[in-house]
């Protein structure tokens, strides 16, 4: 059932590839202004880099999560999943797993724009970078399809989302600007380890909360 | 009262009791609407009854 | 129904809490210490931490009202879920102002990024959200349930927050960390005393606004009848 339900919005988004495209424009129009607005020695930009690379993708995951909600408003599409035999839980776990395919999509094409445009160096243990990565998508997806779902059915939804999901989503945000610091100075695990740990803390909470509390969220 | 920062201890318990007096006023405020028109509605219902 | 405040219970509580507003402030005036640096500013901390307390406690009561509404789907948990959410938020609000008022004197600046001050800033910004979903969605069920949603999510959050800010700036540790016990008699009453009619205050304030919201959600009813 599950793999149904990712499958759909998988489908529904290579036939447009809507989200990807807004997603990948989106993230590289604010990528080209950052290169654009300030042209600090290369060892400051290593020192912002981080910051500006994770709010670069926060925003970018905003449009993912707004429109993969809103795409089951149209046609009231989405009481019609609610009356097939299928636990709400599971819906909440379809939107988490579609929303970080695309921001693992998105990142892709991004993050090598995003080193190309502010000349950053690259870091020499990329296999800690991508868990870094997958963890801290995994955790934005959590937290934002949950917030996505409650505010969903509220009017001036497009403001309410970032709202809501960035004072939320700031621990984690934290951690990751930390974790990819650290990573990009080489240092080793041990140094940040307690962000990582917050990460994991963080995808945990959030989805364990989604899971359990979903149901409630999408009632009619 | 002849010590030091004594305005900034006023300016602060000046700010909270201005804030909870507002809150309970507008609540208050509030309050007294509701009556009256549970009033209204109550004179207006034995009316049509 | 009648007025809140027409009852026997209710004015003697609020008697109570106007008496003792004037006696906390009279003993932090002539009976408490003077601290030798920071003098009269210090004594906001009989204000500024009882506010906190209140803060934390009215968000306590929206994580708990939240979950009780889900479960047992009953309006007045709402309307305590609602009413604590706001007292929190204004609590909130008096320690994010009263922290910088003590703040410039003591350390020249009105605020740093150090941890409670940014966990009470971050939990201030996800109220606001709160209240704006309740104010953009219809008045109904749906609107009631998913604000219990976001109550109950925004206080799992606190712990990951408040660590997460902690090891962030971890040389921004500037907020005074007074050990209240340790403390001399007159400053640890008087503290004592403030948190208790904060306590009081919030409780009375509480059950005032839920009687409120009661009947607003009565006339609401009648006004549709008729």
């Amino acid at each position: 059932m599950l793999a149904v339900l990712v499958r759909k919005d998988l489908l529904i988004e290579f036939r447009s590839r809507e989200i990807l495209i807004s997603m990948i424009t989106f993230g590289a129009a604010i990528t080209l202004l950052y290169a654009f607005s300030f042209r600090p020695s290369p060892e400051s930009m290593l020192t912002f880099a981080p910051g500006l690379m994770w709010m670069v993708f926060l925003f970018v995951s905003v449009l993912a999560l707004h429109r993969s909600h809103s795409l089951e408003k149209e046609f009231d599409a989405f009481s019609m999943i609610l009356s097939a035999p299928v636990e709400r839980s599971v819906l909440f776990i379809s939107k988490y797993l579609s929303g970080f395919i695309f921001l693992v999509i998105a990142q892709m094409v991004l993050l090598p724009l995003f080193f190309l445009f502010l000349q950053l160096p690259l870091p020499a243990n990329l296999a800690q970078m991508v868990a870094v990565f997958l963890l801290v998508d995994l955790g934005i997806s959590a937290a934002g399809s949950l917030l996505s779902g409650i505010v969903m059915r509220v009017r001036v939804n497009e403001m309410l989302l970032p709202l809501i999901l960035f004072p939320m989503v700031t621990p984690l945000l934290i951690s990751a600007v930390k974790s990819t610091a650290s990573i990009m100075d080489s240092q080793p695990f041990n140094q940040w380890k307690l962000w990582f740990q917050l990460i994991v803390s963080f995808v945990i909470v959030f989805s364990l909360m989604g899971y359990l509390i979903y149901d409630y969220v999408s009632e009619e | 009262m002849m010590y030091k920062y004594f305005g900034f201890f006023l300016a602060a318990f000046l700010v909270i009791s201005v804030a909870i007096c507002s809150w309970i006023y507008v609540i208050y405020q509030q309050e007294k609407e509701l009556l009256t028109e549970l009033i209204k509605l109550n004179t207006n219902k034995s009316e049509v009854e | 129904m009648e007025s809140f405040h027409s009852r026997q219970s209710s004015k003697v509580t609020a008697g109570i809490l106007a008496v003792f507003w004037v006696v906390v402030l009279y003993l932090v005036l002539n009976e408490t210490r003077i601290d030798p640096d920071q003098q009269m500013a210090q004594k906001i901390f009989y204000y500024h931490v009882p506010s906190a307390w209140v803060a934390g406690l009215g968000y306590l009561v929206v994580m708990f009202a939240g979950v009780l509404y889900l479960t047992k789907k009953d309006e007045k948990w709402d309307h305590l879920g609602l009413a604590a959410a706001e007292l929190g938020t204004l609590f909130c609000a008096l320690v994010l102002i009263t922290g910088p008022i003590w703040a410039k004197p003591i350390w020249g600046a009105p605020w740093s990024w150090e941890p409670r001050l940014t966990t009470v800033l971050i939990m201030f910004l996800i109220y606001i959200g709160y209240f704006m979903v309740r104010n953009f969605g219809d008045e109904g069920e749906r609107t009631r349930r998913i604000s219990a949603v976001l109550g109950i999510a925004a206080f799992f959050n606190v712990p990951i927050i408040y660590v997460s800010v902690k090891f962030w700036a971890a040389d921004a540790q500037l907020h005074p960390q007074p050990a209240m016990s340790q403390q001399s008699p007159d400053v640890f009453w008087t503290f004592m005393l403030s948190l208790l009619v904060f306590t009081l205050l919030f409780v009375h304030l509480l059950c005032f606004r839920v009687h409120i919201l009661k009947l607003r959600s009565k006339v609401l009813g009648m006004r549709y009848d008729v």
